[in-house]
Formats: C-alpha cells, structure tokens, sequence
C-alpha cells in the first residue's frame, strides 16, 4: 500500500470534523476488509491521505433491543450479529444474511456500516491499477461504463440510471431493506431504502458518518427467508440474493416485502410481487407468478440473462420458504 | 511378491513437522542479506510498439537503486531455444523460445496486456512502487489478436517477424486409413469443444533473488525445473558456462501443480537484470494478481469427427485442434497434446493435425496438473456421450472399448510408438461401477458420470548421490525440490529399501541447487517417482556393490555372498556373521543415472473418476455429491499419500469442471485475476469421496511404481461433465457456469 | 533493550504471549499491515501470504482468539491486542528434536499432530492458517461436528485440496483435547 497517515477518532463529531477538515483528502475505516483492497490495487485517481480509524469511538458497536425493535451500532462486526441470541431468535434473516457474507475471518473483521457503505466489485472499477494502469470508467468521472461493450456476466438486470450498471453487493442491506430498516447518520435519519443510490452509492457526504442501524419488530406472525445464490458455498459474493418477509394470516398472506440484491445498483424491491401475493393463498402457483411478476421489468445486458432465470427462481423459493 | 520391509505401507510424511509448526520455508520467506525490492511495470496494451521509456524521474527517486528496460536485455536472448534432452520435435516446428512473450522483449514490443516493459530495485517496496509511476512510456498501439483459430487467417496481426502466419507448430499424422474408417462407419458424430485457461494459482507465488558475484550468478527460486530449462537459460542469456551460474531452491516449494514448470526464465530474468545493475542482491516477488498473469493452462479449440458402426465399434477418428498459449508458446506441450489425441480413444484409424498459434490474450499456455491431457480428453472423450445416448450403449461399454491395455502400440509423440507395460483399467472399471453405484437408482436431479485419462509422462533424466557416511547414516542428494506430493519422503524410502538401510538414517538434500546437487529433470509429468527412484535404485546397487567389496574382507566371505537388511551387512550363508553399516568405517560415494530411453516400455496408470452430482435445473448449480477415484499407480510407495493426492488433484478437477476459469475483456485485460473472482473450491465445494489405488504388476518402473497424483485432475472434469451430459443430453464447455447450463438447457427444451 | 527516549507513539501487541513494542514511524507505518509487520519486521515467517486481498486465508491469525486476516489488518489498529500465531501453538517449554523420524515431537499441539497424522497437507502452505481456523474453533465448539468443521475452515483455501484429511484431522484433535 502507499503511505497514508492514521487518526484513531474518540468520538463521531471528532471523526466527522477530520473528515470535514480534509476536504475529501481522508477516508473513514471500519474492518477495513474492503477499504485496504482498494488501497492496495490503487483503484481510485485519489489516494486519501489520512484514515480515520471508527474502532476506537466507544459504543459505537453496541446491539440493543428495545420495544421498538432493534438497533445495531455501524461499527458492530458480522460475526456478533450473526451469533447474537436476540437477533437469531427473532430477526433470523438479518443474522443468516449476516452469516452468509465472505468467510469467518472477513466476519470476525468487517462491520454492519463497512457492509452497508462497502464500494461496489465491479471488475472493470476495481482492476488493479499496477497491472498495466487502472480504468477510468464513468463511476470514476470517466465517459464510459466499461460492462455496456464487454464481459457483463456479474452486472445489473434493471438498468443503470446513472450510466453505471455495477450492483449493490452487499448481502445485508438486502435483507435489512426488506425488514424496513431505518438508519441514523451524523447528519439524517432515513429508510435503509433511500440511503442507496446508483452512483456513488450511499446519499452520505463526504463528511457524514453513518451511525446506527434500526430494525422494527417484525409483525406478529411474520415469517422470513434469506436466499443466496454464489459459484462457491463460501468466500464469494452473490450473484443474487433474495429477502422475503411475509405475513400469513390463515392461510392467506397479510403482508410481504420481498427485496433482491446484486440485480441491480442499489437494492431492488419487488413491489409487482409483494402485490400479487397480498390477499392470496401462499401456494406454488402463487409464488411462481410472484417470481414472474417480480422479474418482468428486467433489462439484462448481452450476458446476464441467466441472472434473470436464478432471481425468478430465488424470488419464488424464498415466498415458499417464508410462507 | 518380493516383500518389502518400508515401502509400501503408510509412512508419516517427513516433511510434516516443518509444516504444521510454521517452520517450513517457502520462497517468500526466502531472504538474502542486504536485498533490495524489485517491483515491475507493466503494459496497459495487449500488442503495442514501444516508442519511448524515459527512468529519469524514477531513477531519481531517493532509495532507487535500478531500473532497466528491454535496453537491459542481453543481446540474442529472443533466439534461446529451450528444448530439452530427449525432447522430439517435428521438424517444422519453430523452437521453443524460452524468452519470448511475456516479459522484457528485446525488439520492445508487449504482446500482452500485463507484460512487463520495465522494473525498478529499491531498498522499499514504498520507493519502488513511487518510482515506477514516474516511468513514463510511449506506445504505439498494434492490432491485436485473442484466438488461435483467428490468428492464422490471412490479414491477422502478426506477433513475431520470424513466425510467418503465426504457426508455430503444425503437424498431421495418420494412423490406418482414417478415409475407408468413414466409409465403414454407419453413423457418423461431430462435435466442437473447448478448454479454458486455469490458472494454477498456487499458494505461493513466483518469486525470485539474484545477485551476482564477479562474473558468478546466483538465483534463489522455487522452480520445477532448475536444471533442464533455467539453467541452461540463464547461462546462454548471459554467455556462461553452466557452472557459474548457481540455482537453489528453498527447501519447500508452495505449490506447483506444473505453473513452476517451464517459463520460469522471462520471469527470473527480471531480478538477475536488477541485480546486475545495482550491484546487490534483489528480490523480485509477485502479487498474486501478477502471477495469474505469467502462466495458466492453454486455451484450446478441437474439432472432433467419429465414425461408429450401430453396435458401438469405432471406426475412425479424426481431429483438428487450434492451441491458443498466449505470446509466449513452448512446442513440446503441443507435442504432447497431439500424443494425447491419440490416446483419448482407440481406434486403428486416427488421424489428427494440430496447430499452435499465438496470440495476444494475457498468459501463456503451459502444464498444469498434467502435461496437455486435460486439453486433449476434455473435448475428445464427451463425444463418446453423444454416441452412447443415440446408440442405447451403456457409456461404461463404450468407454472401456476406447481403452489402450496391456501391450497395446500406442502413439507416443509424431511418428513414435511406445507399448504400454500394464494397465489396470479394466479391474479399475469394475471396482468403480460397484462403488458408484453405476446400475442402481438415482435420487431426483441426480445424475452419475464417468472419466478415463491415460497419461504419458514426459521423461526426462535424473541423477542421484548416495553418499555413506562413517557413522553408517547415508545421505540421499538428489535435485528434487518437495512439491507438496511427499517426494522428500517417497524418495527417502526407496532409498532405504533399495539399500537395505532404515529411513531414518537416511538424509535426503532438501532442495535442488545446481552448484552442489546432481541434475535432475524437475518435478514434471509425475515422473520423480519414476524416474528418480530408478535412478536411486541404480546408486544403491553401487553403494550396496561398494559396501560389500569393504564387508568381504572385515566377514571373511565373498562380496556377492553377502546381503545387506535393515543396516546390517550378513553372510548370506551364515546370517550370524554379521557387522553393522557403522563398522564399514569408511565414506563411501555412489551414483545412479535414469536415462529416458524411448524404445523402453512403457509404465503409465490410467486413472477413471466416478462422480455423482445433482443439477438444479432451474438455477443451472451443478453439485458433486459423491466422488470415487481409482487411480493405476503401478505401486503405491506409500499409499495414504497416493490418496491424498488423488483427493487434492480431485479438487482442482472440480474447479475446472464448474467454477474456474480465466476471464478476459476485449482489450485482452484479465478481469477476475484475484481469488474473490477466481473460483477454486473450497472445503465446502467438495464431496464425500473415495479412493481407491490400483497395483497392476508392473516390471519397469522402480518397485513397480508409476506416477501417481496430477493425473486425476482430468477424469474428474470428464466424470462431471459426462454427468451433466445425461442431465441436458448436450454437452457443454467448462467450467459449467450457471449461466452456460441454463443456456444449454433452453436450447434443448 | 533497546532504550526507548524518543516520544514517538507505539504499538503495543502481545504475540504469542510475549508482549511486543513497536515505534510508530519506525517498526511500524501507518499503512504497514499485520502480515508485513509480522513476517518482515517480527520474522515471525510461519503466517504465510497467498493473496494480499483478504480472499485465501492463508495469512489467518487469531486476535483475541478469533481467526482474522492479517493481510486485511493495519498493525496501527492493533494496539493492546493479543495476537496468536502458528509459531504459538507449540508448546517449546520442552523442546524435543524433530529428527529423523518426523513425528518423533511430543510438543506439538493436538491439532498439529492430528494433521501430521492424518496427512492434512500436502505444499503446506494454506497449514498455519487452518490449524489457527481450527484452533478457534475447538476453543469455543470442542465437539464439532463434520459441518461445523467445514464451515469453521471455509475462509481458508487448500489448493492442494487435501480438504477430506483436514476434517478428519480436526475431529481427531478435538477427541485427543477432550481426553486431556
Ligand atoms: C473475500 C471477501 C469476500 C466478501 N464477500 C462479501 C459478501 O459475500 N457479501 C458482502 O456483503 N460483502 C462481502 N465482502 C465485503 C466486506 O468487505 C464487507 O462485507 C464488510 O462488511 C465491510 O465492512 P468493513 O467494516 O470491513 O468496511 P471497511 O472496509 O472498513 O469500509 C468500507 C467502506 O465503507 C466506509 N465506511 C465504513 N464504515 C462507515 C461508517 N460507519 N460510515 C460511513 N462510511 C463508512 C469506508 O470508508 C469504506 O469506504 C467481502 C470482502 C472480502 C474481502
Ligand atoms: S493473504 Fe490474506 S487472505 Fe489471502
Ligand atoms: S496443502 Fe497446499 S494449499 Fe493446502
């Protein structure tokens, strides 16, 4: 890696006024397992100058439940949330996608913030800038985004509308969108849902500091699954992954939120299916037609289209699983 | 049965404490007092002309210590043919450059993105990759060309001037009349596959020190090779004899699975330039991202016509194969394949061409886990699928009809035949089929397949010292570096049993150095066991002879009356006139020799995968659930390593059947070279699994012994692939991507 | 000792039990990670480097007991920890001779044995990082079953593949640490 100084914050104001004061020179980092990847290939035009280490702030890693639900600080590491009793009792989705990231060691190291901020795996962003120089695509401030003339297997199936048809990686933010998740930063308090955009990615500013998680309770008699679809049963990131909460109520479902991730720049919500499924039997025809309707808008790109086929099928397996 | 007092029954590996402890040393633990970093720049073009390279500002850079450039390149170096001893080559086949393609080009042309163009020595990693950005370098881009097929068409950018048409290699042979075959054949099938590079992706990556002392150079590396290929390199790059140039290794190599092979020199190259210019020690060693770059297996297209009669018989065989090994290309692989060709199924009439033909796609093609069978097999074997299916013949039958067996003439390279000295194929068959449960039910979206792979390995000579020591302890010198595959250990205790000695006075050299070490042919085409062990077979003949010679006078008897057991010299006659190895009270030197000998026949194990696997068909997963291995070794030295090769190299096959493959844009830049995109299996990827060692009486290798482990690698592709066949009833190229199968599987729909 | 006047920041780690002090600016940069620090400034060489990108598992130490990614660690955020190493593992209080015969070590930790005895390697370069996996994991699970096992080590990439052998190493050392 090359140089950079480091600055262990006390307190998120203190963190945040470093951050201000650098004008866009000095970088925030949490478990680092994704930050020190882009540092070593060197991905980005600008290499900060300083980071400004979160671990060391106090209670920011704090899981906590309350009677409105639950509230996980950003710094909070993957493997507490997946082990931790409370939330495998009641929110099982959130530990299983939890769970289900990268490997034991990245989820010993990485945070639920690092996971929700975590920069996209786009391979063309991402090429490593001392194998023959890095690419300036359009997420960049370059003019192109390189998946729309070249290998687009891993990219997203609804469009991009900023230019840029990276996906959202993170395995999380799926299952958290789809449990209505709300988030607090130095600045906001906003839907899980609206922190997400295409292009950079988060709504944050440059000095905003992403803070606490919360999680409401989820409705008496719901019910959740958690589906992720990788190459490998381990280490790798979803090619899509589905969440799906539903509430049956004799037989007939009350309500459904059905989230998929790594189909599209920001986490997709499949509002059509969530509609066709209220009000009706939870059955095999139904959850076909709820994959269906769910996938009917998808726009693959020229070698992508598979990941139309696995979403409808996840979408279809998790409503069962859930039902 | 000759009884054996070591070989033969489980051995507790000796390198195991080394390795479990951490104290095991790999070439990136490697250092050498006062060594600078060196670190490389590469190109961002796939074919380009370089105009300009200006190193003043790097070389400026406080701590730089060098930089050199293609300008640094010894003059000639591009014309160094690499062919080795015994190596046969058609004789229109250009030779195999050892220098040419990826790495400092002497005519400063990059034939592939991610070659290097410069590279800097500092005394930090910090100062030399500062100094490398400030390298500043001026292109002229070129046309440039990613398939073989392409690039020998009339119009195709031309990579080398000396290369007309690109063809490297273009040969054709017959065997039978593969025209009358046709005329005889009631059907005939026609099928077009093709392979994908893998990267070899070892757990260590290269990694090199070189320093020179007065006109003496000296190189640290971890390399398979050592004395066949770098030596004779290194010393007609810089115009020395052999013996001024030393090469060790360290004593453990990490992994290799033949990426340690061949084109080491491009790479070494590199730090010797850096050294010699900054007049110390320096040590170049790849990212893991750099070292996906320098070596993968080739990239392989083959056309493929059967004729069969309606009851199965084949009748003729025909192939057209187009080799894609990147810019850097090496003939004798090729050599190989096209042996291979005609291996994958018998048949009296076969006829095949296949042309190499490089290209500008970012590696080079070169063995991995076997030297070219993956790539002939891969493709050739799945049209027997097609064939069975349509034909209502049990594919086992089918399979079985295109084995090579005992006494069989089989094509060994063009225009050569060697005869097959044993061949356990059909008890392996038989065993398999019980095991798999070949004839019995099948769970929903269970589907079952078959492999076979008859490897032939490369041979190359082996030298080996066994020196006594008067304290009655051996040493065992030989040039073999351990590869992960237990050779310090198997070759131990040949040693011991062809001496008669205990293990555990014996000593064998870790490491190979060039300087000290006798020559070795390298850790290639599973041949150590083979040909190594005979050659310490031959020294402990004459170490035995030498010993008894001393013993005859000391026992009063002759030396062919005496036998030497477990260290302890007796009279034969008389076992209580006896003496311990100790009393000898003598060193004593003794040498063995292996010298490939082409008219000899042949030992070589084919090996037959069995895998169990379940398709989702509507995710396109594929998931081996039960695998069974049954693995020819001729003799197994010591058995549970046969099977944890069997076991690791069934790994590799799995990748390469469904997650593993290099992915490059249309600029010719590798996407995925990182192991996040780079899928190779992982301890949750791979099933239940069997393995079982087949021991045919086999009278030419060492205590009967063959190779043993990289050979696995292909039949379990096959059995994988072969499974997924009876799923789609189409076959499909690896690796079997979700995104392949579903396509396969809405064409057949 | 080498005397400490200046004022310069330090990181303090215990490795291994042995308390370490490393000068900022001097042992120790800020962008310097574990795996730099631990293999070129302590020589520890035992934690191996496969891949620098957190995606092999090679470079895995334990920080707290927990298995994480030294490559994907700054030793600057290390400060106060307890880090474990392969080099650790061994009980070198009563050193014996390796030797001739290979085995012939009573020191070694039960999962160090269970693996020479199992033949849970073959290039030996993914070892110290499974055996610290393992290590963890009997830690808090001493009687895992075969999925535990499997998931406990799947962050930790074997190309030699030798997986079948690792399992059974580790159930076998999880018996013998019972029985002790
Ligand atoms: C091999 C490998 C496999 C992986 N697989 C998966 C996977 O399957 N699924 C998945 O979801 N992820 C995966 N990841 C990504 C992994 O890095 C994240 O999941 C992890 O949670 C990131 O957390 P971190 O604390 O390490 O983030 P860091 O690397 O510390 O930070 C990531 C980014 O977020 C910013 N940031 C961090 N915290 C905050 C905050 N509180 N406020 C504002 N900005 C902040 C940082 O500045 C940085 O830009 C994988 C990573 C690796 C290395
Ligand atoms: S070296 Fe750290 S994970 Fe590969
Ligand atoms: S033993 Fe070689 S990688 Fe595991």
């Amino acid at each position: 890696m090359k140089p950079f100084q480091h600055v262990n914050a006390s307190t998120t104001d203190e963190a945040a006024s470093l951050l201000h004061k650098s004008r866009g020179k000095a970088k925030l980092i949490a478990g680092g397992t994704d930050l020190l990847g882009i540092l070593t290939d060197d991905i980005l035009p600008a290499y900060p100058r300083t980071l400004v280490n979160l671990k060391t702030i106090p209670g920011l890693d704090s899981i906590k439940e309350d009677s409105k639900g639950l509230r996980i600080g950003a710094l909070a590491k993957l493997s507490d949330i997946a082990g931790h009793p409370v939330i495998k009792d009641r929110y099982p989705m959130i530990a299983r996608a939890a769970g289900s990231v990268a490997m034991p060691q990245v989820r010993n190291m990485g945070t639920i913030g690092g996971n929700l901020c975590q920069d996209n795996r786009c391979w063309y962003y991402r090429y490593p800038n001392h194998l023959g120089g890095r690419l300036i695509c359009l997420r960049k401030g370059g003019t192109i985004c390189y998946t729309l003339t070249r290998d687009n297997r891993l990219d997203s199936i609804f469009g991009g509308p900023e230019g840029c048809f990276a996906v959202c990686p993170s395995d999380i933010a799926t299952s958290l969108v789809a449990m209505g998740a709300t988030v607090t930063t130095t600045r906001r308090a906003v839907a899980l849902q609206d922190f997400f955009t295409p292009s950079p990615g988060t709504i944050l500013d440059a000095d905003e500091i992403l803070t606490e998680i919360q999680v409401p309770r989820p409705r008496e008699g719901s019910r959740s699954a958690y589906l992720k679809f990788r190459l490998r049963k381990s280490i790798d990131f979803a090619m899509v992954n589905v969440a799906c909460v539903l509430t049956v109520e004799g037989g007939l479902c009350r309500e459904a939120s059905i989230v998929l991730g790594a189909v599209a720049p920001t986490p997709w919500r499949a509002k059509g299916a969530e509609d066709v499924l209220r009000g009706r039997l939870v059955d095999d025809a139904a959850a076909e037609e709820a994959g269906q309707i769910a996938l009917a808008n998808a726009t693959p790109l020229t070698m992508n289209k598979y990941k139309v086929a696995i979403a409808r099928v996840l979408v279809k397996r998790a409503i069962l699983a859930s039902a | 049965m000759t009884k054996f007092h070591y070989i033969g029954k489980p051995i507790k590996r000796l390198d195991g404490f080394d390795k479990v402890t951490g104290t095991a040393k790999f070439m990136q633990d490697m250092e050498v007092p006062g060594m600078l970093t060196g670190k490389i720049l590469y190109s961002p073009h796939a074919h380009a002309r370089i105009k300009r390279i200006i190193t003043d500002k790097a070389e400026r850079v406080p701590g730089v210590a060098a930089v050199v450039t293609h300008n640094d390149l010894p003059p000639g170096i591009d014309e160094i043919s690499g062919l080795e001893p015994g190596m046969v080559l058609p004789p229109t086949a250009v030779p195999p450059y050892l220098f040419r393609g990826w790495g400092l080009q002497p005519d400063a042309i990059v034939r592939c993105m991610g070659s290097p163009v410069a590279a800097v020595a500092a005394n930090t990693e910090e100062a030399a990759t500062e100094a490398l950005g400030l390298i500043e370098v001026e292109y002229e881009p070129l046309p440039a060309v990613f398939d073989a097929e392409e690039a020998l068409k009339p119009g195709a950018p031309q990579l080398y001037p000396d290369v007309p048409g690109n063809i490297v290699f273009d040969w054709k042979q017959e065997m039978g009349n593969v025209e009358n075959g046709f005329k005889e054949a009631d059907l005939v099938f026609e099928e077009v596959g093709e392979t994908q590079p893998q990267s070899h992706l070892t757990p260590d990556t290269r990694g090199a020190i070189a320093w020179w002392e007065g006109e003496r150079l000296v190189i640290c590396t971890a390399t398979m090779s050592a004395y066949p290929s770098l030596l004779p390199a290194m010393a007609a790059a810089f115009k020395l004899p052999e013996s001024k140039v030393k090469i060790y290794g360290p004593p453990y190599m990490g992994g290799s699975y033949g990426g340690r092979a061949f084109n080491e020199a491009c790479f070494v190259l590199v730090a010797v330039l850096l050294a010699r210019k900054a007049g110390r020690p320096v040590r170049v060693k790849l990212t893991r991202e750099e070292d996906m770059l320098a070596l993968t297996r080739c990239s392989t297209r083959l056309h493929a016509k059967i004729g069969v009669k309606r009851d199965g018989t084949i009748t003729a065989v025909e192939y057209r194969a187009f080799l894609n090994p990147g810019p850097w290309f090496y003939p004798p692989w090729v050599n190989r394949y096209f042996t291979h060709l005609f291996k994958v199924i018998k048949c009296d009439n076969i006829k095949a061409r296949a042309t190499l033909a490089p290209t500008n796609i970012p590696f080079s093609g070169g063995p991995f886990r076997g030297f070219a069978y993956m790539e002939a097999f891969l493709v050739a074997q799945p049209i027997l699928k097609r064939i069975s299916q349509q034909l209502g013949i049990d594919y086992l039958k089918l399979l079985q009809q295109s084995f090579w067996r005992t006494g069989d003439k089989v094509p060994n390279g063009p225009g050569r035949y060697s005869v097959l000295s044993s061949s356990g194929i059909d008890e392996a068959i038989e065993k398999g089929r019980q095991l798999i449960d070949w004839d019995g039910p099948t769970g929903p979206d269970e589907y079952i397949g078959a492999g076979y792979c008859l490897p032939g390995s490369a041979q190359f000579p082996s030298n080996v010292i066994l020196r006594l020591n008067r304290d009655g302890s051996i040493q065992l010198e030989t040039g073999v570096i351990e590869i992960g595959a237990g050779q310090y250990t198997t070759l131990t205790y040949m040693a011991a049993e062809a001496i008669g000695a205990p293990p555990e006075v014996i000593n064998m050299t870790r490491s190979f150095d060039t300087e000290t070490q006798p020559w070795d042919g390298g850790q290639r085409s599973e041949r150590t066991t083979y040909s190594t062990g005979l050659a310490i077979v031959e020294a402990a003949k004459e170490l035995r002879q030498k010993i008894f010679n001393v013993a005859s006078k000391k026992l009063g008897a002759k030396a062919d009356e005496l036998e030497l057991e477990e260290g302890v010299v007796f009279v034969k006659a008389d076992p209580a006139k006896k003496m311990p190895l100790s009393a000898v009270g003598l060193p004593i030197v003794a040498t063995g020799a292996f010298v490939p000998d082409p008219e000899r026949p042949w030992a070589s194990g084919p090996v037959v995968s069995f895998v169990r696997v379940t398709v989702d068909k509507e995710t396109g997963q594929v998931t081996p659930t039960k695998l069974v291995i049954l693995n020819d070794v001729g003799r197994a030295i010591n058995p549970p390593v046969v099977h944890t090769q069997n076991m690791g190299t069934l790994s590799a096959g799995i990748g390469y059947a469904l997650t593993e493959e290099v992915i490059w844009d249309s600029d010719g830049r590798v996407l995925n070279a990182n192991p996040q995109f780079y899928h190779t299996p992982t301890i949750l990827d791979v099933p239940d699994f069997h393995s079982e060692i087949i021991e045919p009486v086999d009278q030419i290798g060492p205590f009967g012994a063959k190779g043993a482990g990289e050979k696995v690698l292909t039949p379990t592709a096959l059995a994988i692939s072969a499974a997924v066949y009876n799923a789609l009833k189409t076959n499909v190229n690896t690796p079997i991507t979700p995104d392949k199968l579903l396509k396969a599987l809405r064409k057949t729909e | 000792m080498k005397q400490r006047t200046s004022r310069r920041p330090t990181v303090n780690l215990v490795i291994n039990g042995n308390p370490q002090v490393l000068e900022v600016g001097v042992e120790v940069q800020p962008w310097h990670t574990l795996n730099y620090t631990l293999r070129e400034v302590l020589s520890l060489k035992g934690t191996k480097v496969g891949c620098s990108h957190g995606g092999c598992g090679s470079c895995t130490v334990l920080r707290e007991g927990k298995p994480i990614l030294s490559c994907t660690t700054l030793t600057i955020e290390c400060n106060g920890a307890s880090i474990m190493t392969i080099e650790g593992l061994r009980d070198t209080s009563v050193m014996t001779a390796g030797g001739m015969r290979g085995t012939t070590t009573g020191n070694l930790h039960p999962l160090q044995q269970a693996f020479i005895d199992n033949y849970a390697f073959e290039c030996g370069m993914c070892t110290s990082g499974m055996i610290l996996s393992a290590e963890a994991l009997l830690n808090s699970n001493p009687d895992p079953t075969e999925d535990d096992i499997k998931e406990a080590l799947s962050g930790n990439l074997c190309r030699c593949g030798v997986y079948p052998n690792i399992v059974k190493a580790v159930h076998e050392a999880a018996k013998v640490k019972k029985n002790d």
